[in-house]
């Protein structure tokens, strides 16, 4: 396998013990976060003596770039599928053992005074697109943007040549030091997140779009500041939903080889948490609250509402990943293509959801 | 058996004048459900009467009724051209009620293609089923052909600005007769996977789109991951869109109902139970539905009775919607003779069945 990315080998820093793993969850509606702060991961490592540990419970400057490209030993990651396949792709062996839909494929958001009111008008005008300057991790959030821009100049019967895009570099802050997720998820961090640097370079004017994901779009235009003239949920096509989706649950394959049941653990204690989800909606909303950025527990009981949270493997679900990945090949995201078929297995999950639940009598 | 009798002598040999005959579309009409439940034979029981479905007799011509109502004794619930066709053209029936209970057609494309919105759709081509069949008005060919023309429309696009091409059936009608419509629906056999045969010539690339209007079909295909939806009529306020095959019509021959009204009555105050049933218990009547409709997937159905009032009407809004069709299929053919719609409503029955279940 060609690297594109540059990559350190973070494990060589961190000492990780054979039946010991550490786990990632990006801020989105993913069954894995309630699971967390059940606390069903930590009691279903226990019953078969493994030990689980938050990745960003490690120092920012180790723990924090493993979430991107899934440089460490013994990682679980679900979230957000770009990162996922540019780690399959160009960095490490995994294998993907998971998959949830997203729900929604993003907005176009322009100020709210602007006299632009779908996105034909964008015509002649500039759209902010997000650039990290971090060499050593795909730049998922520009990518994503980058999707959502085709996908609306599309919708619009538009090109790319009827707008002008600009790059709003930046440069990103290792975050780190919590013991969970929700640790991380500040209340400050939380209400920040939506102002994204594209989303400032609009506001003063220097862009007249951007791409933004619902939860974004729900808070900045309650500021008064901005309105969303493109909302891609409106459309039945599945495709348009994919956005960084749907959520993959991956593992590094090596570890998988001499540990098939802790892999097995991790989606028990998940498919347990999806199936409480999918039951206890406005509960599941509270909790996912503590998790993800959306303004209020009532936008996620709403955003939720149609979403399958006991994690698949489905056609569906499969053909999803392959629709972003082809979208990150042809654009350049990712160097090395891989068949999806091949990256999943199905097997852990099949085996998740045969063992008897001993929780089912309490 | 020495010897062959046609079905003419049968029921001349019967005791005809009680005895209705029925048929019913594997559609959701609340006929479905009353006959399932035991209530259309319970009603007509109660006055003397007994009711035979169309597809039990052992006439080979016997289906053919369903559409061309080819016979004097007949009440039929379901798909309006085919009532359409037979009124205007061929036979004097009543219409007693009529159904809207049916979603918005659907464009789907292959989900890979390049294609976001139904104006990427210029120039290229959409399937449309064609049956072999003479014997009958093609009315899901009909249906389909409506709805493409309303989607277009909506895209500022007109019937010249796409390729029609042919998805054609033989549309043998040769199952084996049934005691009811469920053993009839239970004999067809669909396409592996796909389910419809418009939908394989979409997977296999004959055609760049089809248009869609079963209930849980285009999800079954979306879960493929080979197929997506561009756009479905329900997305839209406009209700005139979503008229074609329904509002589902019930209809009967007019001397046998003018001869027999209580039999006809006590037929409607089972289907008038069954429609108030259905509306209280949708998730029940699905299990129902997914019998005797050719829809694939029992929740979808019961997604969709949660929107819809089952209980049949003559309503103002439903009979202007079936006016709506029947100008569709006389601008286009597929009947020769038009007529008055509300003409052929007689609200009387429904009412004298609604009123006697107080």
């Amino acid at each position: 396998m060609t690297t594109r990315l540059p990559t350190v080998r973070t494990s060589k820093r961190v000492k990780i013990g054979a039946r010991e793993a550490y786990y990632t969850i990006c801020p989105v509606f993913v069954a894995s976060h309630i699971a967390v702060e059940f606390g069903w991961l930590e009691e279903e490592f226990i019953r078969i003596g493994a030990k689980l540990s938050y990745l960003r419970g490690l120092d920012p400057s180790v723990g924090w770039l493993p979430h991107f490209n899934h440089t460490l030993d013994h990682l679980f990651r679900d979230g957000g599928n770009i990162p996922s396949i540019s780690a399959r792709a160009d960095v490490t062996d995994t294998l993907l053992i998971g998959l949830t839909a997203g729900h929604h494929g993003g907005s176009i958001l322009v100020r709210q005074n602007a006299d632009i009111h779908r996105v034909a008008d964008l015509a002649g005008k500039k759209f902010g697109l997000y650039r990290s300057l971090n060499k050593y991790k795909v730049d998922w959030w520009r990518a994503t943007g980058h999707r959502g821009l085709d996908l609306a100049l599309n919708l619009a019967g538009l090109s790319k040549r009827d707008i002008q895009v600009v790059d709003i570099e930046t440069q990103e802050q290792a975050v780190g030091g919590a013991r969970r997720p929700s640790e991380l998820w500040s209340d400050s961090r939380r209400a920040e997140i939506a102002f994204t640097p594209e989303v400032k370079a609009l506001a003063e004017g220097k862009v007249d779009a951007v791409y933004t994901s619902e939860g974004r779009a729900l808070r900045l235009q309650r500021t008064g500041a901005f309105k969303v003239i493109e909302d891609f949920s409106r459309y039945p096509d599945w495709t348009l939903q994919v956005a960084n989706s749907p959520y993959a649950i991956t593992v590094n394959a090596d570890f998988v080889q001499k540990n098939r049941d802790i892999i097995v653990a991790f989606l028990r204690a998940t498919v347990r948490a999806g199936h409480w989800a999918n039951a206890n909606r406005d509960a599941a909303a509270s909790i996912l609250a503590r998790v993800t950025y959306y303004p209020t527990i009532e936008d996620i009981a709403t955003a939720i509402r149609h979403v399958d949270f006991v994690p698949n493997l489905s056609p569906l679900n499969l053909a999803a990943v392959d629709v972003q990945k082809a979208f990150l090949v042809q654009e350049g995201y990712i160097q090395n293509d891989f068949a999806v078929a091949d990256w999943a297995d199905a097997s852990f999950l099949e085996e998740a959801h045969a063992m008897p639940n001993l929780h089912v009598a309490a | 058996m020495g010897v062959v009798t046609s079905l003419a002598d049968d029921l001349k040999n019967a005791t005809p004048l009680r005895e209705l005959l029925y048929t019913i579309c594997p559609v959701l009409v609340a006929s479905n459900v009353a006959l399932e439940l035991g209530w259309i034979d319970d009603e007509l029981k109660r006055v003397g009467a007994t009711a035979t479905y169309l597809r039990s007799l052992n006439d080979p011509a016997a289906w053919k009724w369903h559409y061309d109502h080819g016979s004097d004794r007949l009440i039929r619930d379901g798909g309006n051209s085919p009532a359409i066709w037979a009124r205007a053209d061929l036979q004097d029936t009543i219409l007693l009620g009529l159904t809207q209970a049916q979603p918005g057609g659907k464009v789907i494309v292959r989900a890979r293609d390049p294609i976001y919105r139904v104006a990427d759709l210029k120039g290229r081509r959409f399937g449309i089923y064609r049956s072999q069949q003479s014997g009958k008005i093609d009315h899901r060919r009909a249906t389909t052909e409506h709805g493409i023309l309303a989607v277009l429309a909506l895209h500022g696009l007109w019937r010249d600005d796409i390729e029609w091409v042919d998805i054609t059936e033989g549309d043998a009608h040769n199952e084996h007769p049934a005691r009811t419509p469920a053993g009839i629906w239970s004999q067809i056999e669909y396409e592996p996977e796909v389910r419809t045969i418009e939908a394989r010539a979409l997977l296999e690339g004959r055609i760049d789109a089809i248009y869609d209007y079963s209930i849980g079909t285009a999800e079954l295909l979306e879960r493929t991951g080979k197929f997506k939806i561009i756009d479905d009529l329900d997305l839209y306020p406009d209700w005139t869109l979503r008229i074609a095959n329904a509002p589902r019509t019930i209809s009967v021959s007019r001397a046998f109902a003018e001869q027999n009204r209580d039999v006809i009555v006590a037929y409607l105050r089972a289907a008038v139970r069954a429609g108030r049933w259905i509306n209280a218990n949708p998730a029940a009547a699905a299990a129902i539905f997914h019998r005797t409709t050719i829809y694939p997937d029992e929740a979808a159905i019961a997604k969709a009775l949660r929107q819809y009032d089952l209980e049949a009407n003559l309503s103002a809004q439903n009979l202007a919607g079936l006016a709506v069709e029947k100008d569709f299929l006389l601008q286009r053919g597929y009947i020769e003779n038009d007529f008055d719609v509300r003409a052929w409503a007689d609200a009387s029955y429904l009412d004298e069945a609604v009123h006697s279940l107080r």
